[in-house]
């Protein structure tokens, strides 16, 4: 977690390149979700935390935002397994806990994202082996 | 099941690349039961062996005919047994398989209870089942197993034989319980948790025997060339199960089950009440004193997992059944929690029409099945069945 965070801090000042974790935009564009965990190599069954950092658009880190979380496997057409609980764990980053899997194949995350009144949709589509 | 010197089209040379999407259903990938942290006797030697001797206890209800046993077992074997007389009332609901139920993370074909433990409860006093109240229950294993919780340091309750005690019992029954003082109702559910806890310290070491698909696996990854005479029809099943037929997409893994609840339109029975599943089944498991949250666990509420991050949605809960595990499922005789099927045929016949499913106009809806028509031929619907067998 403090890794994580100083890692983020020196991104962000230092804007160096991405490839150590994914970003996802959402879809009006008003924010940005930083992902550090591969969620594709996810353990099928088991609970798992993730950790994520917001900012805005201009790179500002998102604190307060009121977060809801949905998703499911749209191929099959059922949702999450389990209801996760996400909390802030520091300015603009959360910690979404009790993510479980029970399957492979093609899953998705829908992250609601409010502040101030601007609410935008980030989706984190991945596949599990 | 027969053993040919292979002559038949196809052969073991031509199913190899099926076998990497059938390691995942093989029993020796099964991991190990996990360990319930909300039963402190889940790994006490003492404690699985007076789980079985309770779970084979006929004396333990009050006809004195009736043990865990007799609707899990049949024929020494731990398959489900619905050869119960018509006097209990069972229509509503099959016997589940105690096999591999360590897997499960809540039980019941509704997931109203979150651990092994406070399942083996609700029969002792179910009046269709045991037939017991739980005062009756103390009172009974503490003096016909004196030694064994000497041992397992209970301390015995006192509580007289004579006293018919329960907050789920008949109007008698709730008055003597409600009478007795709040440490007497402590000690006593107490008591009757622990029972609970070695009957699933016992119920959760039950190996998951291999069956004749993994004998076919071992066969194929041998490339011998002796197999069963119908190989083609059960490897096709198999295609089947994890593609077109759509099985697999709750059916999965070493156990067919991914431990969830889903709505599968499946038909209610007439003239019965709406059976609204997983989404009463919430509402009892969160008000349930023997859940994870409750004085009677042993560990912490911030390790409750299952309970803390159930799936809390009322829509998805509606009419949603557990996935049973489909290991033995050709021994069963009542498919689907209520029996509304007699045989693998017209149950895969449902999922291959799959209708809407009732009571969703009781929300204003048309309905929430997940199923979707397959379209699967007679001969697919064979081969699906003969692939179901061999588990």
């Amino acid at each position: 977690m403090k890794f994580f965070t100083i890692w983020l801090i020196a991104f962000l000042s230092a804007s160096s390149n991405l490839y150590a974790t994914e970003q996802f935009i959402s879809a009006g564009g008003n924010y940005v979700v930083y992902l550090e965990n591969d969620l594709s190599e996810s353990k099928i069954g088991h609970y798992l935390s993730v950790e994520l950092a917001v900012t805005d658009s201009s790179g500002e880190r998102l604190s307060k935002a009121n977060i809801t979380i949905d998703g499911g496997m749209p191929g099959h057409g059922h949702g999450l397994p389990t209801s996760p609980i996400i909390s802030e764990v520091e300015d603009g980053i959360y910690v979404i806990n009790g993510l479980k899997f029970t399957m492979p194949g093609l899953w998705q995350i829908v992250l609601s994202i409010e502040k101030s009144g601007m609410t935008d949709v980030t989706v984190l589509k991945f596949s599990l082996q | 099941m027969s053993v040919l010197p292979l002559q038949v089209q196809g052969g073991p040379n031509s199913y190899q690349s099926l076998l990497g999407d059938a390691e995942a259903f093989a029993l020796w990938n099964l991991e190990n039961v996990p360990v319930d942290l909300s039963n402190r006797y889940f790994n006490d030697e003492i404690a699985i062996e007076l789980g079985e001797k309770l779970f084979k206890d006929k004396s333990l209800s009050r006809s004195g005919e009736v043990s865990c046993a007799t609707c899990h077992m049949t024929d020494g074997e731990m398959v489900p047994n619905e050869s119960r007389t018509a006097l209990h009332d069972r229509s509503n609901r099959t016997v589940m398989s105690v096999l591999g139920s360590g897997h499960q993370s809540f039980l019941f074909w509704d997931g109203r209870v979150d651990s092994l433990w406070s399942q083996a409860l609700e029969p002792l006093e179910n009046p269709n089942e045991h037939n017991l109240t739980r005062t009756e229950v103390v009172s009974y294993v503490q003096e016909a197993y004196a030694a064994e919780m000497k041992m397992l340091n209970i301390p015995p309750v006192a509580v007289a034989k004579e006293i018919k005690a329960s907050p789920l019992g008949n109007r008698k029954q709730k008055e003597m319980w409600d009478g007795l003082p709040n440490a007497a109702k402590k000690d006593i559910n107490h008591s009757f948790a622990s029972i609970g806890k070695f009957i699933a310290a016992y119920e959760a070491k039950l190996p998951v025997p291999y069956a004749e698909w993994e004998t076919i696996l071992t066969s194929l990854k041998k490339k011998n060339q002796e197999t069963v005479a119908n190989l083609d029809d059960i490897m096709n099943g198999f295609k089947l199960f994890i593609g077109k037929a759509r099985c697999a997409s709750c059916h999965n893994g070493p156990l067919f089950s991914d431990r969830d609840f889903h709505n599968t339109g499946m038909p209610g029975l007439e003239n019965s009440p709406p059976d609204l599943g997983k989404q009463s089944g919430i509402l009892k498991l969160l008000a349930n004193p023997f859940n994870c949250f409750g004085e009677y666990s042993d560990t912490e509420p911030e390790l409750c997992y299952d309970l803390l991050y159930q799936n809390r949605s009322i829509e998805r809960s509606f009419g949603a059944f557990r996935t049973p595990s489909l290991r033995g499922v050709s021994k069963r005789k009542r498919l689907g929690h209520a029996g509304q099927f007699s045989s693998l045929e017209e149950i895969v016949k449902h999922y291959n029409k799959a209708p809407l499913g009732p009571y969703f106009s009781l929300i204003g809806k048309e309905g929430a099945s997940e199923l979707v028509p397959l379209g699967l031929s007679n001969q697919e619907i064979l081969e699906l069945i003969s692939f179901l067998k061999t588990l």
